[in-house]
């Protein structure tokens, strides 16, 4: 066989047309057609195939012949089987439109199974091997950012928080997993001075934080119970810390399945990124809704109490913070992917049927 | 004398096969053929440079990379999550990452101009690590020391502690932005007065004055933009108002506020897409233009570069849109096209005779500092238009 490309003395820039033949017995190289006298018994070198790219075949004296022709090169490789041959596989799957249909939809599935399901999994399993100190020493610097930040001290008289949260320990679990779990109260204020807002937060800790204004809300001591059960629920499943993992896991794919391509602006992974973590957070409250719901049936609370609740915060919340709103406004429905939170009708329909449930039983 | 022109060989559907290959099988063996996928790209993408119809190539092999991959991925796993739950940590890992920057770019610099080669000679850098750390820590904090020791040397001792913090990050801040352009066109001298081509001697003789003037022109754009936003987003909420704003009682009527909010965000969002590509195209063509018009090998290559705002803007959105559009499946197509119009608006003068180079002495190396520099994103803040 006879490749006809460019052939370079070893090291050198120097560049001459050239043949090179290959035979049985071994190759010749005609630098501009004259033979190049070579030391018999040395191996050649192929640089493997990518693409159609120039083909580098390094002779044993060190100089550089290289060619276009790529399917000759192939040809003659599989036939004397030569040791380059098993450095093509990957050529071989790049050029078969069998395989990159193979590849397409195992990336595609895996990407997606991968992000709906691997990830929270992992994320949950990593979550439950974490030390309690872990976990606390988190959430301690939370708690201060929040403080500084966000909350002021709680106007409540002293007496009705004892009240409360005497009435709180009989909420917490029986399994504490090591965390301390202890109820806080804090005033949120609102855009101006006349609002406060009313919710409730939870640290992986299980320091569950209530603002003044949700207390007062409260018409029943079950409405509060029912709030907090979502709160606990957030702790006992261990949501902050599975946040955290999958945010970081996340942060690190995009990366590296994105991080080179140097044509697209880097903010555009800010979107899809975005719109996961939401899904994942939406997944967080319906569980931590479901274990409210399953407690207050073994307590033997109606579970409508977290519904009625949910409905007040939400309706007073409107237009103070936009979470739910977006949905009771009527808005399209896709602005649904875009929200923290399932929408309240929905988690008011899911403690509805709960509490039949709950009165049938 | 001759000018020759760069072309860009490689075609969107061909690098498709390569790309999803490449990330299934990244998939498959939990990042380990990353390393592998990494050298084909490069080499498809250097492979199908041409210049005076001959190829550049790149040399690095898989086990170089991997080795520099895993310590970089195990970095940026520790980094993410102690960022994430103690940010105090997170943040003096920062600047312990800070401080080993230098050494990580000044690495990546030697590795990568090793493993290029056009025409059987390999490229090579020899800047030193100390003028590394010069460029890239110790110029840029000056200005930021400087800003902080004015203000407070300004202000008076009794001021509110709370009030005087804001400042003076601000005035840091104000200073490190200042001396952006300065750092630059020094690094861009110490990158390319250090690079070679076998035993050739790459020179740009870069002014600090154009650089600033380029920003200053980026700026002023920026600023247009700006404005012009402003006067969007009023005729817009108008227009979707209908008449006068003041009359609107949002606090009754939350609905009308989204109704009202949404379609303008979108709008205003979409604007400002098209603003912040437009600047960036502005700005990388400018700057590539200048440094490549200065760039010289010898007294035999003289580069050039006629890239266009226009042109790269064109290129930058419909990529933009290929790649939304498509999902992320359109990549391939996208970095094709920016390389095809890279190469297309790109030209050597040749007017000697390039067979004289030969490869000097090349010492084995490890891929370590390349790895990090990719791990950690290092080209966004470094660029000066190769």
């Amino acid at each position: 066989m006879i490749l006809t490309g460019h052939w370079y003395p070893a090291g050198s820039a120097r560049r001459q047309g050239a043949e090179l033949r290959l035979d049985e017995d071994g190759f010749r190289l005609f630098p501009d057609g004259e033979l190049q006298p070579q030391d018999a018994g040395g191996e050649l070198q192929f640089s493997p195939r990518v693409g159609n790219i120039p083909r580098q075949i390094r002779l044993p004296d060190g100089s550089l012949f290289t060619t276009q022709e790529n399917d000759q090169v192939n040809a003659w490789l599989a036939r004397s089987g030569h040791k380059g041959t098993c450095r093509h596989w990957a050529h071989v799957l790049e050029s078969n439109w069998a395989w990159v249909g193979v590849a397409f939809l195992f990336t595609i599935a895996s990407g997606f199974v991968g992000l709906y399901w691997g990830l929270p999994w992992a994320s949950k399993k990593i979550a439950f091997e974490l030390p309690a100190e872990v976990i606390e020493a988190v959430s301690s610097g939370t708690l201060q950012t929040l403080d500084r930040l966000v909350f002021e001290p709680s106007s409540l008289p002293a007496g009705q928080q004892q009240s409360l949260r005497r009435r709180f320990q009989g909420l917490v679990p029986d399994d504490q997993e090591g965390l301390a779990y202890e109820l806080r109260f804090r005033r949120m204020p609102g855009w101006d001075d006349n609002t406060q807002i009313a919710n409730a937060f939870a640290l992986p800790s299980g320091d569950i934080l209530v603002t003044d204004r949700l207390v007062e809300m409260a018409e029943k001591p079950e409405e509060l119970d029912a709030i907090l059960l979502h709160e606990i629920g957030h702790v006992v499943n261990r949501h902050g810390m599975r946040q955290v993992i999958q945010s970081s896991a996340l942060t690190i794919l995009l990366i590296l399945v994105v991080g080179d391509v140097g044509a697209v602006e880097e903010w555009t992974l800010a979107l899809p990124g975005f719109l996961l973590e939401s899904n994942y957070s939406r997944g967080f409250e319906t569980e931590a809704d479901e274990y409210a719901f399953e407690r207050m049936i073994a307590m033997d609370m109606d579970p409508t109490h977290l519904g009625r609740m949910l409905g007040r915060i939400t309706g007073e919340n409107r237009g103070i913070v936009e979470d739910g709103a977006a949905q009771d406004t009527g808005a399209e429905s896709w602005l649904e992917y875009l929200s923290s939170h399932p929408g309240t009708p929905d988690r008011i329909e899911q403690a509805g049927r709960y509490s039949e449930i709950f009165r049938n039983r | 004398m001759e000018t020759k022109q760069f072309s860009f060989t490689g075609k969107g559907g061909e690098y498709f096969k390569i790309w999803i290959v490449n990330l299934c099988l990244s998939i498959l063996t939990l990042g380990i053929y990353s390393a592998w996928a990494t050298v084909r790209t490069r080499r498809y993408f250097f492979g199908n440079t041409w210049l005076d119809e001959a190829n550049f190539e790149y040399h690095a092999t898989p086990k170089q990379i991997l080795f520099g991959r895993v310590i970089a991925i195990t970095l940026l796993v520790v980094y993410t999550i102690l960022s994430e739950t103690f940010s105090v940590i997170g943040f003096a890992l920062l600047l312990l990452l800070l401080t080993g920057l230098p050494w990580i770019v000044w690495r990546s610099l030697q590795f990568n101009a090793r493993m290029s080669s056009y025409r059987n000679v390999r490229f090579a850098f020899d800047g030193g690590l100390g003028d590394a750390y010069k460029y890239l820590f110790l110029i840029p904090l000056i200005p930021v020391g400087i800003g902080i020791a004015i203000v407070l040397a300004m202000y008076p001792a009794q001021m509110d502690d709370d009030a005087l913090y804001p400042i003076v990050i601000a005035a840091a801040f104000l200073g490190f932005y200042l001396i952006v352009p300065y750092v630059q066109v020094l690094f861009a001298r110490y990158r390319i007065n250090h690079s070679h081509y076998g035993q050739g001697n790459f020179a740009a003789e870069l002014s600090a004055g154009t650089y600033y003037l380029i920003y200053l022109k980026f700026l002023l754009w920026g600023l247009v933009g700006g404005i012009l936003i402003v006067i969007l987003v009023t005729v817009a909420l108008v227009a979707v108002l209908g008449g006068d704003p003041t009359s609107l009682n949002f606090e009754d009527n939350p609905e009308m506020l989204l109704k009202a909010i949404m379609p303008v965000t979108v709008f205003v969002y979409a604007v400002l897409i098209v603003l912040t590509i437009f600047l960036r195209a502005f700005f990388k063509s400018r700057l590539r233009n200048y440094v490549f018009g200065k760039t010289e090998l010898d007294d035999v290559v003289a580069l050039r570069s006629n890239t266009s705002t226009g042109g790269l803007f064109m290129v930058y959105f419909i990529n933009l849109l290929l790649v939304v559009f498509s999902l992320g499946l359109a990549i391939p197509w996208a970095k094709v096209r920016l390389a095809r119009y890279t190469a297309d608006h790109t030209q050597a003068i040749v007017q000697g005779d390039l067979g004289q180079y030969v490869t000097g002495q090349q010492d084995a190396q490890t891929a370590l500092g390349d790895e990090m520099g990719e791990a950690f994103d290092l080209d966004t803040g470094l660029e000066i238009g190769f």
